[in-house]
């Protein structure tokens, strides 16, 4: 497993997949079960990205082709329970086999666009039309998009109901017949139906009907009687005929049923397949469109521990900062094997920028692109982020507690190629302690195969061995000429420098404090602190 | 043989028609299966859907035996999946749509043969609309809604352009009942629309946007923020002026809603909203309002194109047939009425 749960949630994983849609529900059940490509899968993740940004290509050249395809897909439901028990040896019902026309017909609007892109589609994504199906289902060749089992699928259906309409016909005219008689000898109107209505009250009536021997019983109600003109003996001979031919029409529609699963059932593998296609082109298709969305560009894999990153962007802070009508503002790191560790600044976006160096290298090790202007990385075994917030108290641990409990696990994971994340470490206990415990893991971590990025605001962290970047801050600004705190991120320059040798970490925070509205009496205590410590 | 039959007030001059009862049993799936039957005897190619759980064998709450619907071959219907396999009419899939009912998805079909179909449908008025669109691009020339009780919102003019009001023994204890109660639900029903042809269009537009305005007798607007029109009494009245001529209420107009506006009125005004289905005052406090001054008026207006009657309550009474024909035809002399039970004139007597 690339990343733990904890982890996911930090760089929040899912934000960046809740805008991975795929169209299709066998493509949502594969988005759903979307796993990493493991540290030996190099060559596979090679192929997936290359794919998607071939697929990102084709959708900004033959744009109208996708629009079309995904409109098709849109109408797929997910059959799959269907099919598989038919291939079980179920028989469909007419729902079913409706649904499975349609989606004959889906199937082969797909596939025709497929072949209208400009790709060699690896078998895996390649949509085959089900002609044998629609063969089935459709037997005459009408083209016609509906469903009943039309007479088409059998010869002795056919013939049951011509003979059912025959029938049926001689004894519409022998009914009409029938009502016209009664009319004229009884000299009232009677209903299409056959059937004549009196109200009780009228007695005559009433008496008149009950002894004409044209007219039987149909009903009764409170006060009204209904008679029905009876029918003769040719009438009540076509009937029984009729009754016996529909029998015979609903045995010969559940034999058809049968017989058309059963066919759907002995090639029914093929249809899992079909479905199976739909969903790989469905989702790689969803990861294009995702990549166009923040210009994501395919990530170098190489083969040893390293993250590079240039001008990279945090997806989910971008679009959120672009509703507000501001840009983010691209950050680049050069990672290596060993410890980097980043100081500086208070708001400097230490924090972002190392959220962003996770979740970029996570996106990627997905299949997914990258919003970056370049980016090559390492497999990694595992990525694993450490971040202060509020959730050790889920855990009834002090923020320390959750923080070091949290730190053992990626020391045990360090033995392999990683990247290990850890924002202001030991910030939960007292500088000291918290500068001694810091220094130790990140001697410890220093060995290690994997890469492990620190931030942190002790100074005196950096050393032999260690990398030391700093966040350019609010260097050479007037903070006089700053009016609201709310501008500080327009000062602020986020930019990463390499720092060698000893270095101070960066004093801003009386100056951010400030311009926070700190009372000045206080500042000026701070201050006074500061200069008899210096 | 000269009589007028219900379907010659409905076809051609409309295209969706609901039919709503006034109360369980009133009649009207009879009133259904008779439009049905008088549409096949003129060739009218239907087509038929439901807001609620109609056509099944016996009423649920009543436990009456209630006459399924009885269709043609070639009429399109709006069903359930489950309804479609066995002995019923054979139905052509048109269409399986997404919209779940307790007896599963809602199918868009056609019948191949005659017989005795479970007529079904969605809830939302939105989308019987779109699937009374669908089944006129299928080819139905005349829709029928069967509008449940608790679903008025059928006869609502957005959904269909005229209803057939069914009304029945079962609303009342006495033709008297019955007839007043019905004539208060056509009272309802037949709220004018606004004359202005400016101030109708006024208030559309502001109904459209969700939003509760103000029309001055200077065709000035003023828009007010209510959420939603129910409750909203208090709200508008702090904006009551000499010259306010027209409120628009984006929502329903309440009892308690209507009232606030009466007692801080500083003149005459007519109140508007989207169309009768939209208006919730019981029969006794329509009476007192009116008394108070309101007038309402509608954007879009209802059209009742015929009323019902049928004579006989499961409760176990019943009404001479013509007794009832008579009143209720005196009560509503510019509505045509009939007793689809008994047939009418036609068929009882010649």
């Amino acid at each position: 497993m690339l990343m733990d749960e904890k982890t996911k949630e930090i760089l929040d994983f899912e934000g960046v997949l809740a805008d991975l849609h795929p169209t299709t529900p066998f493509g949502q059940v594969l988005k759903n079960n979307m796993k990493a490509y493991g540290a030996c899968d190099k060559e596979q993740l090679l192929e997936e990205l290359d794919r998607v940004e071939k697929l990102k290509e084709l959708i900004n050249s033959q744009r109208a082709v996708f629009v079309d395809i995904r409109t098709h897909m849109r109408q797929i439901k997910n059959i799959r329970k269907s099919v598989e028990r038919c291939i079980a040896g179920g028989v469909l019902g007419v729902v079913e086999l409706f649904e499975l026309k349609n989606f004959v017909y889906i199937v082969k609007s797909i596939s025709e666009g497929q072949k209208a892109l400009h790709w060699d589609i690896p078998d895996k994504y390649t949509v085959n039309e089900l002609q044998w199906m629609e063969a089935v289902l459709d037997p005459g060749g009408t083209g016609i998009k509906t469903f009943y089992i039309y007479d088409d699928y059998s010869r002795k259906l056919a013939g049951i109901r011509k003979q059912k309409g025959l029938l049926e016909h001689r004894l519409d005219v022998l009914k009409k017949d029938a009502i016209k008689g009664a009319e004229a000898e009884l000299g009232v109107s009677v209903r299409p139906s056959g059937e004549i209505t009196v109200s009780k009250s009228q007695t005559e009536l009433m008496d008149k009907f009950k002894e004409n021997s044209i007219l039987e019983l149909a009903g009764e109600t409170y006060i009204n009687i209904t008679y029905r003109v009876r029918p003769d003996c040719n009438m009540l001979e076509l009937m029984g005929e009729i009754e016996s031919l529909k029998g015979e029409e609903a045995i010969e529609e559940a034999v058809i049923l049968e017989e058309l699963s059963s066919k759907i059932s002995s090639r029914g593998k093929e249809i899992l397949e079909v479905m199976d296609a739909i969903g790989e082109f469905d989702l790689i298709i969803a990861k294009a469109y995702l990549a166009n969305g923040y210009n994501g560009i395919k990530p170098v894999i190489c083969d040893r521990a390293k993250l590079i990153i240039v001008n990279g962007r945090h997806p989910l802070i971008e679009s959120a900062l672009r509703k507000k009508g501001k840009a983010f503002t691209p950050v680049s790191l050069r990672l290596e094997k060993g410890v980097t560790l980043i100081t500086g600044a208070n708001m400097g976006g230490k924090t972002v920028s190392l959220k962003m160096a996770g979740l970029l290298a996570a996106m990627a090790q997905y299949g997914l692109l990258i919003p970056a202007e370049h980016m090559e990385m390492g497999m990694n075994a595992y990525i694993y982020i450490s971040a202060g917030d509020g959730q050790s108290t889920d855990m009834g641990l002090s923020t320390f507690g959750a923080e070091i409990s949290a730190v053992k696990e990626a020391l045990i994971k360090s033995e392999k190629e990683g990247l290990i994340l850890i924002d202001e470490l030991a910030r939960g206990t007292n500088p000291h302690e918290g500068y001694a415990i810091s220094k130790a893991i990140i001697g410890y971590l220093a060995d290690k195969p994997g890469i492990t990025v620190v931030t942190s605001h002790f100074d005196g962290l950096a050393g032999k061995g260690i990398r030391h970047l700093q966040v350019k801050g609010l260097r050479n600004i007037d903070f006089a000429s700053i009016k609201e705190p709310e501008s500080i991120s327009g000062y602020m320059d986020y930019t990463l420098i390499e720092v060698n040798g000893e270095s101070r970490v960066p004093r801003d925070a009386i100056n951010i404090s400030r311009l926070m509205g700190i009372p000045e009496e206080i500042l000026q205590q701070a201050e006074e602190i500061m200069g008899r410590e210096m | 043989m000269t009589d007028t039959q219900l379907i010659d007030l409905i076809y051609p001059q409309n295209k969706t028609i609901a039919i709503v009862g006034t109360f369980k049993n009133a009649g009207k799936t009879v009133t259904l299966n008779e439009i049905i039957t008088q549409a096949h005897e003129k060739g009218i190619r239907l087509g038929l859907i439901s807001t609620g759980r109609d056509g099944e064998r016996k009423d649920v709450l009543t436990n009456t035996e209630k006459p399924p619907i009885y269709v043609r071959r070639g009429t399109f219907l709006t069903t359930v999946e489950s309804a479609i396999k066995g002995e019923n009419a054979g139905i052509e899939i048109f269409k399986v749509t997404d919209y779940n009912t307790p007896l599963g998805r809602v199918v868009l079909g056609r019948a191949v043969r005659d017989g005795y179909a479970e007529i079904s449908g969605p809830h939302s008025s939105i989308t019987i609309k779109e699937m009374c669109l669908e089944m006129q691009r299928m080819g139905a020339e005349l829709v029928l809604i069967d509008g449940s009780l608790d679903r008025r919102a059928s006869a609502a003019p957005y959904v269909s352009e005229g209803t057939v009001l069914a009304t029945g023994a079962s609303l009342a204890r006495s033709i008297n009942g019955v007839v007043e109660k019905t004539m208060y639900l056509i009272n309802t029903y037949s709220v004018p629309v606004v004359e202005e042809e400016n101030i109708r269009d006024m208030a559309y537009n502001a109904i459209d946007m969700g939003k509760t305005a103000l029309i001055a007798s200077d065709g000035s607007i003023t828009f007010l923020e209510t959420l939603t029109s129910l409750q909203s009494g208090d709200i508008i009245s702090g904006y009551l002026k000499e010259d306010t001529a027209f409120i628009v209420l984006s929502g329903s107009a309440t009892t308690s809603t209507v009232k606030d506006i009466l007692l801080n009125k500083k003149g005459a005004v007519k109140i508007i909203v989207k169309d009768p289905t939209r208006i919730f005052i019981p029969a006794a406090d329509y009476h007192i309002l009116g008394k108070m001054g309101m007038e309402l008026r509608t954007v879009e207006g209802i059209n009742i194109i015929a009323v019902t009657v049928n004579p006989y309550s499961p409760e176990g009474y019943y009404f001479e047939p013509l007794k009832l024909l008579d009143a209720m035809r005196k009560a509503v002399p510019h509505i045509p009425v009939f007793d689809v039970i008994q047939g009418g004139k036609k068929y009882a007597d010649g």
